[in-house]
């Protein structure tokens, strides 16, 4: 079924659309933006569209039989916002859950094709999975707070990342950065599934936006 | 049937009737009969459970005293009077060591079951041992032990009793918590991997402690249950008529096992200290319950 929102994309016989190449918008995978000097920034920018951060070449991915997504290729680079649209059930969330081997949870699940990161294949053999969970952040499409406190939600991630001791600066900085501190600053203690559905997605944005990805 | 008026009827006939009466005939009986059978099903259940009580209470109360909590048990069934400290005592150390080698091995049990070995053939034999077990009658679990342990030390022990024990809410522990940790989300799993943790951590610290009051509760059934256990024990800790705090050495006593012997004695001495050692028995698994809830939502963090 042709996807009247990318002419780019192949038409391909089976029922699963293609993941269209880079368009721009809705941010679901996250990088933390580099910290670069404003005037830098062009500059870099115009080098990484050249030199992809991440890229899908003839990506495949199969639940068993099913070949949910075909023969993909998706530059993704650095400093960008690279967004997918397509219809229900196209496999957007397979893609995005081939960029961070999410895929290998699911039993029967199978990626061939390539997929680099800084150039390296992350399916190659003596890549541990969760090096590339900690450098490739995800959020997603439903808000999945841990049953913990606001604050113990953003404490484990950073927890995770080795971080000890006092972690109150950095919880109020990772939820500053997902516009939800001033919400919540009062009631940190509280489960966060007391929040609403939107206050909880960000609360998700804030964990894995502070665990230094790349 | 039921008949939903069209809009256009609707407005001709006035607003609509939002009153119970105008409900259909046959929604309004269903209703009113599906209430009565309910209710009724909740009494025929009540009945029984509240006459075991009530009886519990008022014998259990002729014969209760501080001397009942304190005192040695006669060594004559004949005699009137108190006495059940020792199998007090045993019924603590007996179950409490059986929960201490149980409830750990069958939770960790469980967390493989459900974390690791999925659908392993492994894991696939084990699940369908524990439940053939939970089957196994309680005297099969004694006798076994009364051949593996009993036989072999030459001696009934309270520790033979707790390993009786142990085997019989071992696959009760290991059940219950696995489908208790089934019941947590994947997406939990899944959000915990995604930041990077690794499997052990994601089992410690978001798994377990979102399942940790369902655990406890399937814990709790077992030790309940151990606690009121008789048969297994009467093959292995033989008897005892006063209090034996060791567990590893000597024959012990436990309150099933005096309600067994004294229940079926023809006199009425014994006879009241069964009723007192039954009235007992149900307080003592009525206050670890409470406990643990307490414990339990200390655990939990605050919803509001």
């Amino acid at each position: 079924m042709p996807d009247p929102f990318t002419p780019g994309a192949p038409a391909d016989s089976s029922r699963e659309a293609q993941a269209p190449a880079a368009a721009q918008a809705g941010p679901e995978v996250h990088f933390t933006p580099q910290e670069a000097a404003p005037e830098a920034q062009d500059k870099e920018r115009q080098k990484d569209s050249l030199q992809p951060l991440m890229e899908l070449r003839g990506v495949s991915v199969f639940y068993g039989d099913f070949e949910a997504v075909r023969d993909t290729d998706l530059p993704i680079g650095q400093n960008r916002i690279t967004a997918m649209i397509g219809p229900s059930g196209c496999g957007k969330s397979t893609i995005l859950r081939a960029l961070n081997r999410m895929n290998d949870l699911i039993p029967g699940a199978r990626v061939s094709g390539t997929v680099t990161f800084h150039g390296q294949d992350i399916y190659a053999a003596g890549v541990d999975p969760i090096q590339v969970r900690r450098r490739i952040g995800m959020v997603f499409q439903k808000p999945n707070p841990f049953p913990k406190s606001i604050y113990d939600n953003i404490a484990y991630g950073l927890r995770i990342n080795g971080l000890k001791g006092r972690l109150d600066d950095q919880v109020e900085q990772a939820l500053t950065g997902a516009a939800l501190w001033d919400e919540v600053k009062d009631k940190l203690k509280m489960s966060a599934f007391a929040l609403s559905g939107g206050q909880q997605q960000r609360l998700c944005i804030a964990e894995p936006s502070r665990c230094s990805p790349r | 049937m039921t008949t939903t008026v069209p809009p256009a009827e609707r407005a001709a006939a006035g607003p609509p009737s939002l009153r119970h009466s105008a409900l259909a005939p046959r929604r309004r009986i269903t209703n009113r009969v599906a209430l009565a059978a309910i209710t009724l099903a909740l009494v025929v259940a009540v009945v029984p459970l509240a006459w075991v009580t009530i009886s519990v209470l008022a014998r259990g109360f002729e014969i209760m005293s501080w001397q009942f909590l304190t005192e040695d048990i006669p060594n004559s069934y004949r005699r009137h009077g108190p006495g059940m400290a020792p199998a007090i005592v045993g019924t603590f150390l007996i179950t409490g060591m059986a929960a201490l080698l149980a409830v750990p091995l069958g939770v960790f049990g469980a967390i493989y079951l459900n974390e690791y070995g999925k659908q392993k053939p492994l894991a696939q034999v084990i699940r369908t041992m524990a439940d053939v077990m939970t089957g196994v009658p309680s005297i099969v679990m004694g006798l076994f032990i009364y051949t593996v342990v009993v036989v072999a030390t030459g001696e009934q022990t309270g520790f033979a009793g707790s390993l009786a024990l142990a085997c019989l809410m071992l696959p009760i522990v290991i059940r219950s918590s696995e489908e208790i940790l089934r019941l947590v989300p994947d997406e939990l799993r899944q959000a915990s991997l995604a930041l990077g943790a690794r499997q052990w951590r994601t089992i410690l610290t978001v798994v377990v402690p979102a399942a940790i009051s369902g655990i406890v509760s399937g814990a709790l059934l077992a030790i309940a249950r151990a606690a009121g256990e008789t048969a297994p024990l009467v093959a292995t800790i033989g008897i005892a008529f006063t209090v034996n705090p060791n567990l590893f050495s000597g024959q012990n006593t436990a309150l099933p096992a005096q309600i067994f012997r004294n229940a079926s004695q023809p006199f009425e001495g014994a006879q009241e200290r069964a009723w007192g050692a039954a009235l007992t028995l149900v307080v003592i698994v009525i206050v670890f319950t409470v406990l643990a809830r307490v414990v339990v939502s200390r655990f939990a963090i605050k919803e509001r």
